[in-house]
């Protein structure tokens, strides 16, 4: 949408850009996520938060050996938390907030001499029932060098894989803190009543859905 | 046959001494000759990450380990090399070990033979270590788990897309890949991070 | 002496927690650490106690305590240490004699010049400026031939030639030893009026392998301390109880065994066992069955009681579990198992399979009592000293998968 090519433009202008290696920004996120086990805001206990933890990169194993004795880290990486889950199923490994909030993610990136960026990731978040919105992910498409289509390269989608927000690009230390301390209830105060309108709106929106697949098909896919 | 010491990866070895910084808590990590090097550099590397005021001591001898301990403050964190070590080395420590008593973690790596000869020629020092000894699983073995790993979220990203790794490089090649990080994923994934900015 | 264990705090984290536990329970603890913050428990019919009874009624009487590794030897010595500590006329110096001389190099004189070291520190701290220059001299003398001089500051060249005579008196100590009796004298003699008695706990020479050294050093330096009038608690190697080496306990008024905990037989040691666990952390930490299981695993070895219970503590803290549990504590069992096989030769889980089986064990070489010393084989007595053998519990199962 060229609307927000201005701010597309000046969003994508933060820096995306860490020092150290792969490894550094794979042990940084693992250890982000262990504090917020150790404090119990997450579920996860301390061995699965290592177990869900992965670092990919495109190299064959003598290459990598080759480069690690060279000291020298480059290339592009992936660095995961959880299992790829694009199907939302709770039978795939994931991180557990103690409030029954669930995520995943993915962060892609290529690694240069003492510094990495950031060139895309994925997060996503899935809420306990009645707070706003079934998930939330966050999306940093690869840069599009040749076509400028005016696409949200950063954007957010609420509770829709289809409607898109524009966003701000995150670091991966941020957008985890938003995972495991930000998207969540206010803590001191009672859940406001829902508007007659809000009623409305998920009442059709569950009338829709059945219709779509089918109660049954509903059921099964909860 | 004699069971063998429970098999770990280094970050999980890593994982355990972070949790007993401040303990007084002594682990060890077996490694074969060819390993100690490189794995002693990558739990450095771990260690360092949460622990940053670790000392690695690389100590060819049991009496550098002496002078290294008395060095340092008690609780501060210690990873040692002790591949070296024989039997007059571990009596040494055994003899001595009132000054080997410390609060920070003590992680001691070695191989198999240098820790047969601990079990042997260090009865008291060994009544310190309980069960926390383990031991590395080989290089091979790292690269297997690694590629298993890879191969499952390969295979989850063809089943969300439909696409096969084929028609991914084609695509990406031609410049018409859709943008999505999965697709970002799946070119690291099959080794061609060189598509990424095409 | 009992003080409850510390307690988990508002601000705590699970990391925090864990560590702190873990802490309490490190068997490698200094034992002098954990007597002062109450983790102590003690055995009906202490050994300390008996001890200290023995030297407030004779404080220059002679002791040796024996036991196996982790047996809890040092502690019962520091429980004799507190004991006098209450007894105005009578002072305990405790001497670990492996921190100032490698115990491996043991020679007579050794023991004699750390226990004047001891006294010369107490005698500074107790009477600071107010000393003779006599017990000065002896002091800087013996601090000298202990740890090195360049300028002695004794006359190097007195003005007479000393002549021996024809008599060689069978008391007479080695010439390295005589120096340093002879300033401990005179220093004792300083201190008589401020504290007549002085008691040498002496740690650390159960270390020794070589019992031919051992012998030198009772010989030499314990019997000087005893014909100055100092009593002697002191740790001896497990070996002098075995075979030929047991003549050098005659040398002592008295001698005590400090054996493993019969987990098997013994209702209260396993009751014993229980409360030095729970001594030492909150009640709640461990489900009942998991201190059960640590208890029967430990095989009596209370050094091995608070290695298990460490280890199956940090598996409730790696697998987000709060009160850890009997899984918890099988994971550390089989860890400790795996640990406690390693390095054992053919011949010697052959003889493990023995005593496995059959309950047999006749230690007559030094593999044998190499099991002894490194716990895969325990000993228990019963109360009329009678000898039981076991082979540790955690390796119990590893070497029935080995049964040919």
């Amino acid at each position: 949408m060229r609307e927000f090519d201005e701010l597309q433009s000046h969003v994508l202008q933060r820096s995306l850009v860490q020092a150290g290696s792969a490894k550094d920004l794979m042990r940084t996120v693992r250890n982000q996520l262990l504090e917020a086990s150790d404090r119990t805001k997450l579920s996860t206990p301390p061995q699965d938060v290592y177990g869900l933890v992965g670092l990919s990169d495109e190299f064959t194993p003598t290459l990598r050996k080759a480069l690690q004795c060279a000291r020298v880290a480059l290339g592009a990486f992936v660095v995961t938390g959880g299992e790829k889950n694009r199907g939302r199923s709770k039978d795939l490994r994931h991180f557990k907030r103690s409030d029954g909030a669930w995520f995943d993610f993915s962060i892609v990136g290529r690694g240069y001499s003492g510094f990495v960026e950031i060139l895309a990731y994925t997060y996503e978040i899935r809420l306990p029932v009645g707070h706003g919105a079934p998930f939330v992910r966050f999306d940093l498409n690869v840069p599009d060098g040749a076509n400028q289509e005016g696409e949200l390269r950063c954007h957010v989608h609420i509770g829709s894989d289809d409607v898109r927000i524009p966003a701000p690009t995150m670091t991966p230390r941020e957008m985890l803190a938003l995972f495991i301390d930000g998207i969540c209830a206010a803590s001191n105060r009672d859940g406001r009543t829902r508007t007659a309108f809000e009623h409305q709106w998920f009442a059709e929106s569950h009338r829709m859905l059945a219709g779509d697949s089918g109660v049954d098909g509903l059921r099964e896919r909860s | 046959m004699s069971p063998g010491t429970r098999p770990l990866e280094p970050m999980e070895f890593a994982l355990r001494c972070i949790a007993s910084q401040g303990a007084a808590a002594y682990l060890i990590y077996l490694a074969s000759p060819a390993d100690i090097a490189s794995v002693f550099g990558e739990l450095q590397d771990e260690l360092t990450t949460a622990l940053p005021e670790i000392q690695a001591v690389k100590s060819s001898s049991a009496r550098q380990l002496l002078e290294a301990v008395a060095a340092h403050d008690a609780n501060v964190p210690l990873l040692v090399d002790a591949s070296a070590y024989d039997a007059e080395a571990w009596r040494l420590l055994d003899r001595r070990r009132s000054s080997l008593q410390r609060s920070g973690v003590t992680a001691i790596m070695t191989t198999t033979d240098s820790f047969d000869a601990l079990m042997r020629h260090a009865p008291n020092l060994m009544s310190w270590f309980g069960g926390d000894v383990f031991a590395f699983p080989g290089t091979e073995v790292l690269e297997r788990r690694h590629a298993s790993l890879r191969e499952d979220r390969l295979a989850a990203l063809r089943a969300w897309s439909g696409l096969t790794d084929a028609e991914v490089l084609e695509q990406a090649r031609a410049q018409t890949l859709p943008r999505d990080p999965e697709y970002a994923e799946w070119l690291v994934l099959l080794g061609r991070g060189d598509l990424l900015n095409a | 002496m009992s003080q409850p264990a510390p307690q988990q705090t508002a601000s705590e984290d699970r990391l925090a927690r864990f560590r702190r536990l873990r802490g309490q329970l490190a068997p490698a603890r200094d034992p002098s650490e954990v007597l002062v913050q109450g983790g102590y428990v003690e055995r009906p019919d202490s050994v300390g106690r008996r001890i200290a009874a023995e030297l407030e009624l004779a404080p220059a009487s002679s002791h040796v305590l024996i036991g196996g590794v982790g047996s809890g030897k040092t502690t019962e010595l520091l429980v004799v240490d507190l004991i006098l500590d209450a007894v105005d006329d009578t002072e305990a110096l405790f001497v670990d004699v492996s921190r100032r001389h490698d115990i491996g190099r043991m020679k007579p004189g050794v023991v004699l010049a750390q226990v004047g070291l001891a006294l010369t520190e107490w005698m500074d701290a107790s009477t600071p400026g107010q000393q003779s220059r006599m017990a000065k001299s002896a002091a800087d003398t013996l601090r000298a031939l202990a740890l090195g001089y360049i300028d002695p500051p004794w006359d190097p060249e007195p003005d007479y030639d000393e002549t021996p005579g024809i008599l060689d008196p069978p008391e007479q100590l080695d010439d390295a030893v005589q120096p340093f009796a002879n300033c401990i004298r005179t220093l004792l003699g300083e201190l008589s009026d401020l504290r007549p008695h002085f008691v040498v706990l002496l740690d650390g020479l159960d270390r020794m392998i070589d019992v031919s050294k051992f012998e030198e050093i009772v010989r030499q330096d314990i019997k000087a301390l005893l014909s100055l009038g100092i009593g002697i608690v002191l740790v001896g190697p497990l070996r002098a109880l075995y075979g030929v080496n047991k003549v050098l306990l005659e040398f002592f008024e008295r001698s005590y065994y400090q054996p493993w905990l019969d987990v098997e037989r013994d209702e209260g040691a396993r009751q014993l066992l229980r409360s030095m666990l729970t001594q030492r952390v909150e009640p709640t930490v461990f489900e009942e069955k998991a201190i059960d299981r640590l208890v029967g695993s430990s095989g009596g070895v209370a050094r091995d009681l608070f290695a298990l219970a460490q280890s199956a503590c940090l598996e409730a803290y790696l697998q987000g579990i709060d009160q850890i549990g009997v899984s918890q504590v099988e994971a550390s069992v089989d860890a400790f198992g795996r640990k406690h096989m390693q390095g054992l030769r053919p011949e010697e889980i052959e003889v493990l399979q023995r005593v496995r089986t059959r309950r047999e064990f006749v230690h007559t070489s030094e593999s044998d009592l190499g099991l002894l010393m490194t716990r895969r084989v325990l000993e228990y007595r019963d109360r009329n000293q009678q000898p039981r053998y076991v082979v540790h519990p955690t390796i119990a199962r590893f070497l029935k998968a080995m049964e040919p």
